[in-house]
């Protein structure tokens, strides 16, 4: 008799968490067979299996509405992710990892940062159709292609789908290599893809590069002061490492402290993926609306670049294809731009143009996160 | 003709979302509880969009600012 009280849990198993093993299992998978954003995708998939487990003992079980036990994964989520601090902090390191060098040293490619992220007001829109205000939002944010950014924002607006909503953006950021090349071709002729631009190295001060993080942090927090965690956090790791003084610090922030707080994010995440909350017809249209999200931002960034090519003289054309890099998956979205030209023309170089338009897609994904702060935090 | 049908297009696409905005702006969705539309919230992707490029191009100014100022110190 006691040894069958061992098995008493398989008769509590519910088919629905099979289902979530199953997708815990194809976020492993994808991790470690196909190395897509295995730091992310690992954990959550693991985490995924772990909370669907019956009365996990990893997350806070509660019996007529009294909480009986706490969970491990239940504290950290409101230790961390309920308040926003473990992506902030992420942020800092982030931010150490930055060279805005490229971008400092040609501030117009600024410009497609901030085209890139339409696919974010896009999903707004179409995200309205199904859901009410804020949850919109949140969905909308997933177009800021930043786990960070769309968690705070998601966090901030109360959202009712956190969990999807972090699923959806970490997944999508991870499948950019294969979400963004048909957009591209879709929008580009062989002769667009094969334009060629030449990198001036300019050489930026450091001066230059001290004050660019600050006074950024001080424009952002005047215009959205919702933002002012997002940008200042970013800016802040960014200043240890152009600093010069604190290069231990900035090595800890790029290495220790990210890590650390990426081990923590993606297991605590998987909290909010219990299948009573994950398995509902919202979670299959929110990652519906986030693949919108990322196709919109692709190809506003890349007809953005079109239109401008409109004003410029032949031998001044913009490859469009640098658009696409605006998105601000660092650095996947700048390595497939320049893969793309690569495959068009060997000889076509594109990485310092491409890896400066998403270093300005990060920028511009937090201004947009606090734009929609702005409109619906209140 | 082709850069002209552009710049049309592009003003065009302003104007409207821009008109949508004025007109909304009397009945304040943000914070429904209710799905508005795609058209509810169609004035925010213009203000959204409009407010994004407003902030970058106030960077890219004050970054040419900072290049050419620091440059100047160098030489």
């Amino acid at each position: 008799m006691e040894l069958l009280s061992l098995f008493e849990n398989f008769l509590d198993l519910d088919w629905r968490m099979v289902v979530m093993w199953i997708i815990g299992g194809a976020l492993i998978y994808l991790a470690i067979k196909r190395d897509m954003e295995p730091t992310l995708l690992l954990p959550m998939g693991f985490g995924a299996i772990l909370v669907n487990l019956p009365f996990s003992g990893a997350i806070n079980i509660f019996e007529n509405g009294e909480l009986i036990h706490e969970g491990p994964l239940s504290t950290l989520y409101n230790a961390g992710i309920a308040n926003e601090l473990f992506p902030l902090i992420l942020f800092i390191g982030i931010g150490a990892m930055i060279d805005f060098g490229p971008l400092l040293s040609n501030p117009k490619l600024m410009l497609f940062g901030a085209a890139a992220q339409f696919g974010i007001f896009f999903t707004l829109c179409m995200a309205s159709i199904f859901f009410a205000d804020k949850d919109a939002a949140s969905i909308a944010i997933i177009g800021a292609a930043d786990g960070p950014t769309s968690i705070v924002v998601a966090q901030k607006l109360k959202s009712e789908y956190v969990g999807p909503i972090m699923v959806a953006a970490y997944s999508y950021m991870a499948l950019v290599p294969i979400i963004q090349p048909p957009v591209i071709k879709l929008l580009t002729t062989k002769k667009e893809r094969m334009i060629r631009m030449p990198y001036v190295q300019r050489e930026v001060s450091k001066t230059t590069k001290i004050l660019f993080p600050i006074i950024l942090t001080v424009l952002a927090g005047l215009i959205a002061p919702d933002s002012v965690a997002l940008i200042g956090f970013l800016m802040f790791g960014n200043l240890i490492r152009e600093c010069g003084v604190l290069d231990s610090l900035s090595e800890t922030a790029q290495k220790v402290l990210a890590n650390l707080i990426t081990i923590f994010l993606g297991i605590t995440i998987a909290s909010q993926m219990q299948y009573e909350q994950f398995l509902k017809v919202e979670t299959l249209l929110i990652l519906g609306l986030g693949l919108v999200a990322f196709i919109f931002d692709t190809a506003g960034g890349v007809l953005f670049a079109k239109f401008l090519n409109l004003f410029l003289k032949k031998d001044k054309k913009l490859n469009p294809m640098i658009g696409a890099a605006g998105i601000s998956a660092f650095p996947m979205a700048g390595r497939v731009v320049h893969k793309i030209a690569l495959k068009e023309d060997p000889q076509n170089f594109l990485l310092m143009q491409a890896t400066g338009v998403n270093v300005s897609g990060q920028i511009a994904s937090v201004i947009a996160g606090g734009m929609i702060l702005n409109f619906f935090g209140k | 003709m082709k850069k002209l049908i552009a710049v049309f297009l592009a003003l065009l696409f302003v104007f409207s979302l821009t008109s949508v905005a004025v007109s909304a702006e009397t009945a304040d969705t943000s914070g429904s509880d209710e799905p508005v539309g795609f058209m509810g919230n169609l004035k925010y992707m213009g203000l959204g969009m409009f407010g994004i490029f407003l902030v970058i191009g106030v960077v890219i100014v004050i970054t040419y600012l900072l290049n050419a100022i620091t440059s100047k110190k160098t030489k």
